[in-house]
């Protein structure tokens, strides 16, 4: 008996879902507290969240233009190094270029056309990428001595050869090595002839 | 009559945004939480607000039950709703689980020969006394053992027995009286 009045209670009231017309429920409203309610207890996640995107983007965009940036000057310097014509860039501590300094091209005396070069100062960065484009000539003046010297230097130039000045050489192992070579020349010359003859 | 839908899993609700979710378990499981909370709380606003702290927490808790199925998940949300509902009462200091012996019963010996209907057990079993109520929604509808109801209210199991008799005692004559009025007016 008692079995069977709480199977008909629990048959009639568990899981229903009607509600009887004599009950109100306001299931609207409910869901209105709800969503007020929750909405309270989560302030602003969504401006923490853009704010959070916001850093995480500005960083990154920084470190990859930096990155490009090392990039880059690595690949100037080494183009530069496979003309291999470039020395290294000495540490800008030890950049014997003043700002600016004026430099004669040569100072040989059969040379009588000067040209006074003026060196443009460039950052030590850029100075690795090549003598060529290192050195801007922002003002070139020539220098012309009298046309007398000229001439005179250049036939001095002409005759260089034919005067067979005495040549200095630098060490004497230089100078014997050199001597060798000419007396053995001088042999040879001698050698042609008596064969010639 | 509303019907839960037939679908065994939730996972359907997960692929949607959280409040989107939430608005689905909401419209699909609103009412017959609302009629659950009804049978321990009396009050219609009473049982509405049990319903709303109810939800909070199903929404705070909602990523948390993704790979239940639903019938898991059923079982969950009228468990939080019966926690909810007990909590309410012990929050409004009410006598809920004071024992009522000195109530004068009309205890029936004899059987009921036909039950009443859906609404008419709804009225009955709203109408019984808090602590009756309390006890026979828990063991004759949500299945507690006499066990788990005493850890829950705080009463012996043998007071849960006795409140549990007397509740029938009660929806017994309840339903006798109702029979008596029908047959006069009939």
């Amino acid at each position: 008996m008692k079995k069977s009045l709480d199977d008909h209670f629990k048959a009639h009231l568990k899981d229903q879902c009607t509600i009887p017309e004599d009950i109100v429920f306001n299931q609207e409203l409910v869901q209105q507290r709800i969503m007020k309610e929750v909405a309270i207890h989560q302030p602003h996640r969504s401006w923490r969240m853009a704010a959070m995107l916001l850093i995480i983007i500005g960083l990154s965009s920084i470190c990859l233009y930096q990155q490009s940036r090392i990039e880059k000057y690595k690949r100037m310097g080494a183009v530069s190094l496979d003309q291999n014509s470039v020395k290294e860039a000495l540490p800008e501590k030890a950049n014997p270029l003043p700002e600016t300094k004026a430099i004669v091209a040569d100072t040989k005396p059969s040379v009588v056309r000067e040209h006074v070069v003026l060196m443009h100062y460039m950052p030590r960065i850029e100075a690795r990428v090549s003598p060529t484009t290192q050195i801007n000539p922002i003002a070139v003046s020539n220098a012309l001595a009298d046309v007398e010297k000229k001439e005179i230097a250049q036939s001095a130039m002409n005759m260089e050869d034919e005067l067979e000045l005495p040549t200095f050489f630098e060490s004497e192992e230089l100078a014997l090595s050199t001597k060798e070579t000419d007396q053995r020349r001088t042999l040879l010359k001698r050698l042609e002839k008596l064969v010639n003859n | 009559m509303y019907s839960i839908g037939k679908t065994k899993s939730m996972k359907f609700l997960f692929n949607q945004s959280k409040s989107r979710r939430f608005e689905s378990i909401f419209d699909q499981y609103s009412r017959m939480l609302f009629l659950l909370a009804l049978r321990y709380v009396s009050s219609e606003f009473d049982a509405e607000e049990v319903v709303q702290r109810g939800f909070i927490k199903l929404y705070r808790s909602i990523d948390r039950i993704e790979d239940m199925g639903e019938k898991a998940f059923k079982g969950y949300v009228c468990k939080v709703i019966v926690n909810e509902s007990l909590l309410f009462l012990r929050e409004r200091k009410r006598d809920t689980y004071q024992l009522i012996t000195n109530q004068e019963l009309e205890v029936c010996s004899d059987e009921v020969e036909e039950y009443p209907d859906y609404e008419l057990c709804l009225k009955f079993v709203r109408e019984l006394p808090e602590g009756y109520r309390v006890v026979f929604n828990l063991f004759a509808i949500e299945n507690y053992s006499h066990q788990e109801i005493a850890q829950l209210l705080g009463i012996t199991e043998s007071a849960s027995r006795s409140q549990l008799s007397r509740a029938r005692a009660v929806l017994k004559s309840k339903i006798q009286k109702h029979r008596y009025h029908e047959e006069i007016a009939g």
